[in-house]
């Protein structure tokens, strides 16, 4: 059920000072299901990524030169994962669909492995899940995916992760959230 | 400064909101204003908008900048806005408090253009304060039940302050308006603001905040189901009925009055509304009974006493309406929720606020590269306990003291509860502020 990504580009929205949100929003009810949204700014919309995490799309964003930036944000696709299982769910959050031919990150856009290691943070109060987290990836070798299980969305680790040069994949379950993380490739330009 | 989403300036309104608090605290100790001196006395209207702008619209309004963007998954947004804001909101207030002082007489200038003015300056701080903290809210909906308050009580917050500006002018600037409008204003036009203020901005502000707070920090179920729904349904719907009515009131004709079916649409939401606060506390209960941590933190526990504050405000503002108590109970239960809940479940959230947003910004970008101190042992309770034990207590007593009639007693538990605010103060101080606890040799794994 791939479609073409929907592209929007607002960096003349942004150079005339003009707020891209709403935009991009009107653009998010566009799609169709299973679409992609593919995004052209003037910086990394970091903020961004957190409000898209929360309406179900994960992100893969590179730069373009000159300071312009791509990003592709992907619908997750809804594979129920077992809600409450302790145990690690064997495949990672990866029902997204392909980005069609956009030139997209290739580096970022296969099936990521399978979990070397699983944190259930589930239970503990903040700042340990945190904690726990930014300690795990430290042991955590190139191309390892770690998973982790949180009662919620782990907001003020998003953008640290982000700055420490991690992709992420998060997904919704009944019982809080279940995330993928691992380095990012970087791409060869 | 760590990297992530910790709000700029959000300590600095933190400090500026304790200030005021101290020297409103400072005012009724003194015996200058209420209880030693009228309700209705310039110098009360000082410390009455000390505690309420200074104190706790400051206060939550810094703390919403953090704590909206935890609720909505967005990141703190208007960095530079908030700190003009705040810069607007205290110039704002001194100007009023000038124009309160004024109205006493036995000053050298006037009360006429400082209270206007300086209730335009606040409004202008907090529209643009309100204007960055709703517009994540506005982006995320459908909202969390937390959020669902907050948002609710931002509209509150914009009717108190726009209401409180007309008050201002009907007081310092009678000419603007005509006469009777006025009087309908001062008569109709206070209680209003007092319930938008107190009951809509205020209350529901904090009931949102502690069913999120409190669900993270005691490790209990933050999906509150029905019984959350109903009690927000119930206390926003209702406060804003008796405010519609109250609107209706003020506007009606002059020389008429409104008719008896708006006095049964006001009496219809207090009533909606005190059964939301009695859910909620119900509901309040339930959490802390389904808590998973069973070994509570000091914000935990005394968060539970400022709960019991406000039933108890409650059932006193349920008794003084049966009892037909119009404004003989008005000092002693506008204490009870100002002081006993809104000052004391702040108080005892700040007690983690502060320690967990230091925390972050001290020793985030640390994390996984070596070894760091726990949040807790930032703080030190054994320490702090007995401090907030005594504010409580002269807070209890005081409002029990108010309510006899005894204001000499009264003014006594103020020096206490003054006391007790200055050295929980200073713990915060310390915590922001002392050298750095050796580090944790690693996490607990919970």
């Amino acid at each position: 059920m791939t479609s073409e990504p929907l592209t929007l580009d607002v960096r003349d929205d942004l150079r005339q000072g003009r707020e891209p949100l709403p935009k991009i929003m009107a653009a998010v009810k566009q799609l169709q299901p299973g679409q992609s949204l593919r995004l052209l700014t003037t910086f990394e919309p970091i903020p961004l990524f957190h409000v898209m995490a929360h309406k179900g799309f994960r992100h893969e964003a590179r730069r373009l030169g000159e300071g312009d930036w791509e990003v592709l944000f992907i619908p997750s696709g809804a594979e129920g994962a077992e809600p409450g299982a302790a145990a690690p769910a064997g495949t990672p959050a990866d029902g997204a669909a392909k980005p069609g031919a956009s030139g997209g990150t290739a580096a970022e856009d296969e099936p990521w492995p399978a979990p070397a290691r699983t944190l259930d943070n589930r239970g503990l109060m903040p700042p340990e899940p945190m904690v726990r987290v930014l300690e795990a990836l430290e042991s955590l070798k190139d191309g390892e995916v770690l998973e982790v299980f949180n009662d919620r969305e782990p907001m003020f680790l998003l953008p640290e992760l982000e700055q420490r040069g991690y992709a992420v994949r998060m997904e919704k379950l009944d019982s809080g959230v279940r995330l993928h993380i691992r380095r990012k490739k970087v791409t060869p330009r | 400064m760590f990297r992530t989403g910790v709000a700029r300036w959000t300590m600095t309104y933190f400090g500026a909101a304790f200030v005021s608090f101290a020297v409103a605290q400072a005012l009724i100790a003194l015996g200058l204003a209420y209880p030693s001196a009228p309700l209705f006395a310039p110098w009360t209207f000082v410390a009455v908008h000390l505690i309420t702008i200074g104190w706790l619209t400051v206060l939550i309004l810094g703390a919403l900048r953090q704590f909206v963007p935890v609720i909505t998954a967005t990141q703190p947004e208007g960095d530079a806005v908030a700190g003009w804001a705040l810069v607007a909101i205290d110039i704002g207030l001194l100007a009023m408090v000038a124009g309160f002082v004024a109205l006493g007489g036995n000053v050298p200038w006037a009360a006429s253009p400082w209270l206007p003015l300086g209730g335009a300056l606040v409004i202008a701080g907090v529209v643009a304060d309100t204007v960055i903290i709703a517009r994540p809210i506005w982006r995320t909906r459908p909202l969390p039940l937390p959020a669902r308050f907050v948002a609710a009580a931002l509209a509150f917050l914009w009717v108190t302050v726009l209401l409180g500006l007309c008050l201002a002018l009907a007081v310092a600037r009678p000419g603007t308006l005509p006469p009777d409008r006025v009087a309908r204003l001062l008569v109709d036009g206070l209680p209003l603001h007092l319930l938008a203020g107190i009951g809509g901005w205020f209350t529901l502000t904090a009931m949102g905040v502690g069913y999120k707070l409190l669900a993270m920090f005691t490790l209990a179920p933050e999906h509150r189901g029905a019984l959350g729904d109903w009690s927000f349904r119930l206390s926003a719907g209702g406060l804003a009925l008796a405010a519609v009515a109250g609107c209706v009131t003020i506007a009606a004709p002059a020389g008429g009055a409104a008719g008896p079916a708006v006095l049964v649409l006001e009496r219809a939401g207090w009533l909606a509304a005190a059964v939301g606060v009695a859910l909620y506390l119900v509901d309040m209960r339930k959490l802390y009974a389904e808590r998973r941590r069973r070994e509570l933190e000091l914000n935990g526990r005394f968060a539970a006493w400022a709960l019991v504050a406000l039933g108890a405000g409650l059932a006193l503002l349920v008794a003084a309406a049966l009892a037909g108590q119009g404004t003989g109970w008005a000092g002693p239960l506008g204490y009870v929720f100002l002081f006993g809940w809104l000052s004391g479940l702040s108080l005892s959230q700040l007690y983690k606020i502060v320690p967990f947003l230091t925390w972050l910004e001290r020793f985030g970008s640390k994390l996984g590269k070596g070894p760091v101190p726990r949040v807790q042992d930032l703080v030190d309770e054994p320490r702090a306990r007995p401090w907030f034990v005594l504010y409580f207590a002269a807070v209890g007593v005081g409002a029990a003291t108010g309510f006899a009639g005894l204001d000499g007693a009264w003014r006594a538990c103020s020096v206490l509860s003054l006391a007790a605010s200055l050295a929980i103060g200073r713990e915060l101080w310390r915590i922001r502020h002392s050298p750095p606890p050796p580090a944790a040799p690693s996490v607990p794994r919970g």
